[in-house]
């Protein structure tokens, strides 16, 4: 047998579903591979083995008609920790939550159930979203499975590892400002942000409610497609999700692209940008371009606001969501013997050092006196930012730039400074800032570390990315898969 | 621009955090550089630009207004840290007395 985690979750799927398959057999490799991989990785915060084996022969005891009607009959799915399931602890990687239980799940966890899907972990992230690269979880670091003495990338940094190790072959991330793309970009996986509006949030633990979205992580462009297309479509119990038609993402995912016009915005591939993730990418688009692919430079001039505009919205609204996390309903609560104190405490005791720099920010930008000068200056900014993107998707289809500016850096290297920490996502808010659907995907490796590209299009676009996102991934050279030893 | 321990003691006390002066000092370093990189947005000329309050990309749709089934108590109690006769628990708000 070549080895369960080799599989794909369409050919998983496909397999389970004809019963040439056991849902059983393939869940206990993917248990082996944890076992195996999860020590040095660190990627889960929560297991639940019995529940999957038994989740497991579920799917392979119903009647054929009905399995052979579920998109993702028996496969293991890796929730990341801040959405909230009824099976598994939720902690959002903070002390906070340590031990909470929800009482109900999210919706697209319910959808991937509802097709077959089998949730065997919750995973590692930065605290409440907020990071870059995983190491700000309560909980300990993620490490990069590529090479154990870097980051993952963040916050989705455990989903995407789990993704990149084998683990399971899909898994749900959250994306606040790159939180899927990066850490995909970083673990050498495919990871998609979805148009605001395209998935529910119902059931996702709110970072910052005007950027957040949940998305797909998976090996291939394929499987997260199929994981988009069960995920998606509005849900009545969140009202920003958008009634817009659903469409068949895999219909025409292999049909080359023909005539494609690619913008290349200069601002993405100027300062900043590690030389090495440039050239990776640039020859990428080389590559495409030898296929028939126009790709034109274009300007973004209000690119260089993104980052200023993004650390002042995204706090201002955690700000105001995180005021929920105060002891007294669920969660960690300090002792304190009045009621200001028992606030306080277990605030300050409960959340880590980057989620009070955030609130304390975001409070400080909200306040008198300070309003319009930072909160509703970053707002009409992220106007501008928008309108850049309107009027490049007047000429060109699609955007091109890297996932992130540079290779996945050192363990502890930048935890000490904050505002370096920041500009890591400097190649992604902007998708967050617009609304708009974002995908990474590898396009090369260096050295044995992977590089992604970021496809950026306009509202609704998912499968036109999905498309060219398959394009470069037949064209990607890979290694083998990390940490495969038996 | 490093802020005041002032400044960072009176949004601390909005925000109800408790910190101690290491965490002022700290902090008040920290959130002036963040500052000082987010002044770059003031030289951007928005006069005559509307702000984006909103992400949606599209019409939300709104469920007809109809009564359905919500949390149960039991459930919503379930997390709690402290929980008497079915109510969260909390320290006293009243000194004795108080409360007469």
């Amino acid at each position: 047998m070549m080895g369960v985690p080799d599989y794909s979750a369409k050919g998983l799927a496909d397999a389970v579903r004809s019963g040439q398959v056991s849902a059983e057999s393939a869940m206990i490799g993917y248990l082996e591979r944890i076992r195996a991989t999860e020590p040095e990785v660190h990627a889960l915060l929560a297991q639940d083995q019995d529940l999957a084996l038994s989740r497991a022969q579920a799917v392979d005891r119903m009647p054929l008609d009905q399995r052979s009607q579920l998109a993702l009959a028996g496969v293991p799915l890796v929730v990341k920790d801040n959405i909230v399931t009824e099976d598994f602890p939720t902690t959002a990687g903070s002390r906070m939550l340590e031990g909470f239980r929800s009482p109900y799940t999210a919706t697209a966890v319910e959808r991937a159930a509802a097709q077959g899907a089998i949730v065997l972990a919750k995973s590692n992230l930065d605290e409440f979203g907020m990071g870059s690269s995983t190491e700000h979880s309560a909980f300990g670091p993620t490490k990069n499975p590529w090479d154990l003495t870097r980051v993952p990338g963040g916050s989705s940094g455990g989903s995407a590892a789990a993704v990149a190790v084998g683990m399971a072959p899909l898994a749900l991330g959250s994306d606040t400002g790159g939180s899927i793309r990066q850490p995909a970009a970083f673990c050498g996986i495919v990871g998609l942000k979805p148009t605001y509006g395209r998935v529910s949030r119902y059931g996702l633990i709110a970072y910052a409610s005007s950027l957040d979205q949940i998305g797909p992580l998976a090996r291939t462009v394929e499987d997260v497609g199929l994981l988009l297309q069960v995920i998606s479509g509005q849900d009545v119990r969140d009202a920003t999700s958008v009634e817009n038609p659903v469409p068949d993402y895999l219909a025409q995912l292999k049909r080359p692209l023909e005539g494609l016009r690619v913008g290349m915005p200069k601002e993405y591939f100027g300062q900043g940008i590690d030389p090495k993730v440039r050239s990776v990418v640039e020859k990428m688009l080389d590559r495409l371009a030898a296929e028939g692919v126009t790709v034109v430079e274009i300007e973004m001039p209000h690119t260089r606001y993104a980052i200023a505009t993004y650390y002042l919205i995204a706090p201002a609204e955690a700000s105001s969501n995180l005021s929920r996390y105060d002891g007294i309903r669920y969660g960690f609560r300090a002792p304190a013997t009045d009621l200001d104190s028992l606030y306080r405490n277990t605030r300050a005791q409960g959340m880590g050092e980057e989620v009070q720099r955030r609130i304390l920010l975001g409070t400080h930008v909200l306040s008198a006196g300070y309003y319009d000068q930072y909160y509703v200056k970053a707002q009409k900014v992220r106007t501008l930012i928008r309108r850049d993107f309107d009027e490049a998707f007047q000429t060109v289809d699609l955007v091109v730039t890297p996932s992130a500016p540079d290779l996945p850096f050192v363990l502890g290297s930048r935890s000490d400074d904050p505002m370096q920490m920041y500009l890591s996502d400097i190649c992604t808010v902007t998708a967050n800032l617009a609304g708009l659907p974002a995908l990474s995907v590898p396009a090369g490796f260096d050295d044995g570390l992977p590089i992604g590209m970021q496809w950026i299009g306009p509202a609704w676009s998912e499968d036109l990315l999905l498309r060219a996102g398959y394009m470069v991934e037949q064209m990607v050279e890979r290694p083998r898969w990390p940490l495969w030893r038996t | 621009m490093r802020l005041s321990t002032d400044l960072v003691a009176y949004v601390s006390d909005l925000a109800h955090l408790r910190l101690n002066m290491t965490d002022v000092e700290r902090i008040a370093n920290e959130l002036g550089r963040v500052l000082d990189y987010v002044d770059v947005l003031q030289a951007v000329d928005t006069s005559a630009v509307d702000a984006t309050w909103q992400g949606s990309r599209g019409p939300g749709g709104m469920r007809s207004d109809e009564e359905c089934p919500s949390l149960d108590p039991l459930a919503a109690l379930a997390n709690a840290p402290a929980v008497q006769n079915g109510m969260f628990r909390i320290p006293r708000i009243l000194a004795e007395g108080e409360d007469q």
